[in-house]
C-alpha cells in the first residue's frame, strides 16, 4: 500500500502494516553472473598456514557478465521467502537487465580436497553443505573487509563464483570493483605482491560470529548487496578453509 | 645483490637493524629489508619475526595517531625496546657489539645500546659447557646474576671465577660455591713485602688481576672496563665489547691459561 509518499508492507503476522521509505532495499535483484580473466593476472603470496584451503590468490583484470533474472520486492528487512518475485515484462517479453563490465578483481581458488574434507567432516556431524556455500562464504568475507580496507562504500564491490570445467565444482570466488576499469578498491587487497596482511584480521571475523549464529547473519557474513540474497552461506564451513587460530598466532594480538 | 632467505636466522637480525632509531610500519620494515637485499621477504614472515622479537622483549609496537583499528596490521608501528638490543643469538658471526653500563646509557640517552649486564646474562644463558668470569672486585651484582639463573648454570661443566684477593670477594664466592657445586674460584694476586727505609715494611702488588671479562664455550665473550659490583650498575661509566667467533675464542684461551696459572700458583 502506498500513502503519503510512504510504502506500507503487511507484517509477517498480518495484523499491521510496516512503513518504509522508497529505497533501493525494496527491490533485490537476483543476479546470475559469469566472468573471464583478461590476461594472466598476478599471483599474490599468502600464508598457507592461515589459509590452508586456498590454492591460489590472483589479482586480475576480468570481464564480468551480469544478468538480473528477477526482482524480489518487499520491505527492506524482509526475508527472501517473504518477498514477491517480479519479472519486468514489457509487451509480453521478459526484459532482463544485464551488463558486461571490464574491471579489476581478486580471485580466490580453493583446494578441492579442502572442500571435500569439510563436506565429509560436516556430513559426519549431520550437516550437509555444498561447495558453493563454502566459496560463497569466503567471497563474503572479502566483500565485508573491502569497505574497511579501501574506504569505499559496499556498493562499489561485487562477487561472482566460478565453476570448474571438470566436475562442476564451485571452487573460485571472484570479488571485483563495480566500476568500469576498476576504482582501486580491490587493488587495496594487494601489497608488494602479497595479500594485504590486514585482510587476515577480517578472516577471523568471518569465521567467528559475535552473535554465534547457526550459519550466517548480519554480524558475520551477510553482505547488503549480495546477488544471491545472502543465501547459501555458512561460516562453520569456512573453518576448513581459514585457520583462525593460525591467524591469531600470526597477528599476535594485533 | 644478495638474496637472503626470509626463513633464515638472518631475518630477526635484519629487522632489528632496519628498526634502529626508527618507528616503522610493517610495510616500511619490508621495504627496508628489500633495500638491504632481502628481496624475497613477505609480510607474514616479517610480521611473525616481529612478534617473536616482541615476545623476547626486543621490540615494541605503538598505536600512534596514524593507527587505524580497521587496518591493525599495517598501521601499527614497531620500534626497538628501550635500552635493549639484539641478544646473543641474533648477532651475526664475528659481529662486535658495544655494550655500556646503565649510567652511561642514561647519560647518552642511547636506546640502542645494549647494557653490559644484559649482555652478561645473555652470554651466561647461551652457555652449554662452561663459563669463565674475571672481575677483580665482585659483590651481590655477580652472585645475583648467577643465582637467578641457577637452573641453567647448575647444568654447566664449570663456572670459573677469577677475582682479586679480598675478604669480601671470598665471602661472596664461598656462599655461591655452597649453592653451586660446579662453581670454582681463584684468587689472583701476588704481593711483595718490602722494607722501605725510613717508612717501614710495605706491601706491594707485583702480580694481579685487572682483567674484566666473561667467556663462554669458546664462542662468545665480553671484555671491558666493568667490575661486577654495585657501582657499575649505579654510577660507573663502563663500556664493553661483546665478541663472537675467533676473537671470542682467543679470549677463552687467555682466560683458560690464566685460570690454570693462578690455580697452580695460588
Amino acid at each position: 500500500m502506498c500513502k503519503d509518499e510512504n510504502l506500507y508492507f503487511p507484517a509477517p503476522e498480518g495484523m499491521r502494516l510496516i512503513p518504509s521509505h522508497l529505497s533501493e532495499g525494496l527491490t533485490k535483484a537476483l543476479v546470475i553472473s559469469v566472468y573471464e580473466e583478461k590476461g594472466g593476472g598476478e599471483h599474490l603470496a599468502f600464508s598457507a598456514k592461515a589459509l590452508p584451503g586456498v590454492e591460489e590468490v590472483k589479482f586480475a583484470e576480468v570481464k564480468v557478465y551480469e544478468v538480473a533474472v528477477a526482482l524480489l520486492i518487499g520491505h527492506p528487512y524482509a526475508r527472501y521467502s517473504e518477498r514477491r518475485v517480479a519479472l519486468p515484462i514489457v509487451d509480453g517479453v521478459a526484459q532482463m537487465l544485464g551488463r558486461a563490465i571490464e574491471t579489476e578483481g581478486i580471485i580466490f581458488r580453493l583446494k578441492q580436497s579442502a572442500i571435500e574434507d569439510a563436506q565429509k567432516t560436516l556430513t559426519e556431524r549431520g550437516i550437509s553443505i555444498r561447495d558453493i556455500e563454502i566459496t560463497h562464504s569466503l567471497a563474503h568475507v572479502i566483500l565485508n573487509s573491502l569497505p574497511h580496507l579501501s574506504g569505499l562504500s559496499p556498493s562499489e564491490f561485487n562477487e561472482c563464483l566460478g565453476v570448474t570445467e571438470k566436475g562442476g565444482h564451485v571452487l573460485e570466488a571472484l570479488v571485483y570493483d563495480n566500476s568500469i576499469g576498476g576504482i582501486g578498491g580491490v587493488r587495496s587487497l594487494k601489497k608488494n605482491g602479497s595479500l594485504n596482511p590486514d585482510l587476515y584480521y577480517y578472516f577471523i571475523s568471518g569465521v567467528e560470529c559475535k552473535r554465534d549464529c547457526e550459519a550466517a547473519c548480519r554480524a558475520c557474513l551477510f553482505f547488503e548487496r549480495c546477488g544471491m540474497l545472502n543465501r547459501m552461506l555458512n561460516r562453520h564451513a569456512l573453518a576448513y578453509i581459514i585457520n583462525s587460530s593460525a591467524i591469531a598466532e600470526i597477528l599476535g594480538g594485533l | 645483490m644478495r638474496l637472503l632467505s626470509w626463513e633464515g636466522e638472518e631475518l630477526p637480525h635484519l629487522i632489528l637493524s632496519a628498526l634502529k632509531g626508527q618507528r616503522l610500519t610493517l610495510e616500511e620494515v619490508v621495504s627496508k629489508l628489500k633495500e638491504k637485499g632481502a628481496l624475497k621477504v613477505n609480510f607474514i614472515d616479517v610480521l611473525n619475526a616481529l612478534i617473536k622479537l616482541e615476545k623476547e622483549d626486543l621490540v615494541e609496537r605503538i598505536r600512534d595517531s596514524d593507527y587505524s583499528p580497521s587496518r591493525p596490521v599495517t598501521t601499527v608501528k614497531w620500534f626497538i625496546r628501550a635500552e635493549r638490543s639484539a641478544p646473543l643469538t641474533q648477532l651475526a658471526p664475528d659481529e662486535v657489539v658495544i655494550a655500556a653500563s646503565t649510567p652511561l646509557i642514561n647519560l647518552l640517552g642511547g636506546r640502542d645500546l645494549m647494557s653490559i649486564l644484559d649482555a652478561a646474562v645473555s652470554l651466561i644463558l647461551s652457555a652449554e659447557q662452561g663459563v669463565y668470569i674475571a672481575t677483580p672486585y665482585a659483590d651481590a651484582t655477580l652472585s645475583t646474576i648467577i643465582a637467578q639463573h641457577y637452573q641453567k648454570v647448575a647444568k654447566l661443566a664449570f663456572v670459573r671465577v677469577l677475582v682479586d684477593i679480598s675478604e669480601s670477594n671470598v665471602a661472596m664466592l664461598e656462599r655461591l660455591k655452597f649453592m653451586l657445586p660446579n662453581l670454582e674460584y681463584a684468587l689472583v694476586g701476588e704481593y711483595a713485602v718490602v722494607e722501605v727505609p725510613g717508612v717501614g715494611s710495605r706491601r706491594f702488588k707485583v702480580r694481579g688481576l685487572h682483567l674484566k671479562a666473561l667467556a663462554v664455550d669458546k664462542k662468545s665473550a665480553l671484555v671491558g672496563s666493568f667490575n661486577f659490583k654495585e657501582p657499575h650498575v649505579t654510577c660507573n661509566y663502563d663500556v664493553a665489547l661483546l665478541l663472537r667467533g675467533k676473537a671470542a675464542e682467543l679470549v677463552w684461551d687467555m682466560m683458560e691459561s690464566l685460570w690454570h696459572f693462578c690455580r697452580e700458583h695460588s
